[in-house]
């Protein structure tokens, strides 16, 4: 579906790094192995991020909230409410969102809400704001991502053959109403026959953890690892994505050397050369490092981006930007929006 | 051109005798990684641009049809 939205506007994007931080060389039981050395130059391995022990990514978003408020970059009577999006859940219940009001005593109108959504969670979550934000007036939301996905029981384990790319993060995005009355286009797009294409089986309601599986685990985390058909998720994101961005661009009466950036998911270095590559922009224009600085966190690698890559363009002033999130579901989601001059696009090191 | 490529394979996976299979993805002689290696290599070797839509298993399953993939990304580019 395609939304329109007015008068709505990204004021802040705080990143919530672990300071923990692994480099590839490092992982690898043999970095100099040839394998491992193509894979590092062609999808972008490098360093990711590590929370300690058994940090939740709720802990990281209240270290977040609470910088935020310390500064006096966002004050508790202006939230209106907290959009979670994530597959790191504290609990299957309560939500993070609850947990996060409950904990810095918010207001009980704060309105709550977790969304369950992986590549395409920062881009979901921001039409769920902008939706929101119809009804909440001067308040402002609270877009929260970020994935716990490399916690680890042993420090000491096994290096591996292949280290894989994912990487711990929370963000923090403001989103707010403004009067300035430009236009935001967005689109979503579902594909569930092709669900299996991405999929986490084990650790649901579907298939539960049994002691014989918990003995596989090789990461502090509750639940198995991503089954993914590579290729097939590979082909679903050159074959949609682009069709989508054209459409949005048509829809908001512009052209791709209007864009000044393209805030893209990032998977790997690999899959967004070959996106610009079909979509015909310039890689000067479409960042493409985040596997390679801080890993693939899901919904966290959009944001990542904001606050690493084009932080100071952010700040500086107005951008017309155009974001995409695309995978689990399958999933793929687009905006079109001015985003600049922000109150503040940072990253932050914690201590968790 | 399939002798580069015997070579390429090769290189990518050294345990293998490509040559003595009929499919290289049923087979389990390429993964998903071996494939955006084989892409990358095949890109520098051949000096063309493979596009992201011919990225999928059947492209990669013979000698044949990665010759194909190379001579179609070669027209095209």
């Amino acid at each position: 579906m395609i939304l329109n939205f007015k008068g709505k506007k990204i004021s802040g994007v705080l990143s919530i790094l672990p300071e923990n931080e692994y480099l590839f060389e490092d992982e690898a039981a043999d970095p100099k192995d040839i394998k491992n050395r193509r894979l590092k130059r062609i999808i972008g391995f490098g360093a990711r991020r590590r929370v300690k022990g058994n940090t939740t990514l709720s802990d990281m978003l209240l270290y977040g909230m609470e910088n935020l408020m310390e500064q006096g970059k966002i004050k508790k009577e202006e939230i209106g409410a907290i959009v979670v999006s994530t597959l790191s859940p504290d609990y299957f219940l309560p939500q993070i969102s609850n947990i996060l009001q409950g904990k810095l005593g918010l207001g009980n109108d704060v309105y709550c809400v977790d969304i369950m959504q992986a590549c395409a969670g920062y881009v979901i979550g921001l039409i769920q704001a902008f939706m929101l934000l119809e009804h909440l007036g001067e308040k402002k939301v609270l877009v929260c991502t970020g994935e716990i996905f490399n916690r680890k029981s042993d420090e000491n384990e096994p290096k591996f053959e292949h280290p894989s790319f994912g990487g711990d993060i929370a963000n923090i995005t403001v989103v707010e109403n403004t009067d300035d009355g430009k236009n935001i286009y967005a689109s979503s797009y579902n594909d569930g026959a092709q669900r299996e294409a991405l999929i986490i089986h084990d650790g649901g309601f579907k298939n539960p953890m049994t002691p014989e599986k918990i003995a596989l685990q090789t990461s502090n985390i509750p639940c198995l690892g991503v089954t993914m058909d590579g290729t097939g998720v590979f082909n679903f994101v050159q074959k949609e994505v682009p069709p989508a961005i054209t459409e949005l661009l048509e829809k908001a009466n512009m052209c791709k050397d209007d864009i000044d950036y393209f805030l893209f998911h990032q998977p790997n270095k690999f899959m967004l050369q070959k996106l610009a590559e079909k979509m015909e922009i310039p890689y000067s224009r479409l960042p493409m490092d985040i596997t390679e600085k801080l890993g693939n966190s899901d919904s966290g690698t959009i944001p990542a981006v904001m606050t690493t890559d084009v932080s100071k363009a952010l700040l500086a002033g107005n951008n017309h930007c155009c974001l995409s999130g695309f995978g689990g579901g399958l999933t793929w989601a687009s905006i079109i929006m001015d985003i600049g001059k922000l109150d503040f696009c940072e990253n932050i090191i914690s201590n968790l | 051109m399939e002798e580069k490529i015997y070579n390429i394979l090769k290189e990518i996976r050294p345990e293998f005798d490509f040559e003595e299979s009929d499919n290289f993805v049923e087979d389990g002689y390429l993964d998903s990684f071996d494939i955006v290696t084989l892409v990358s290599e095949l890109e520098t070797a051949f000096d063309i641009v493979i596009d992201g839509l011919d990225v999928l298993p059947e492209n990669f399953e013979t000698i044949e049809a990665i010759c194909n993939m190379v001579r179609k990304s070669g027209e095209e580019g």
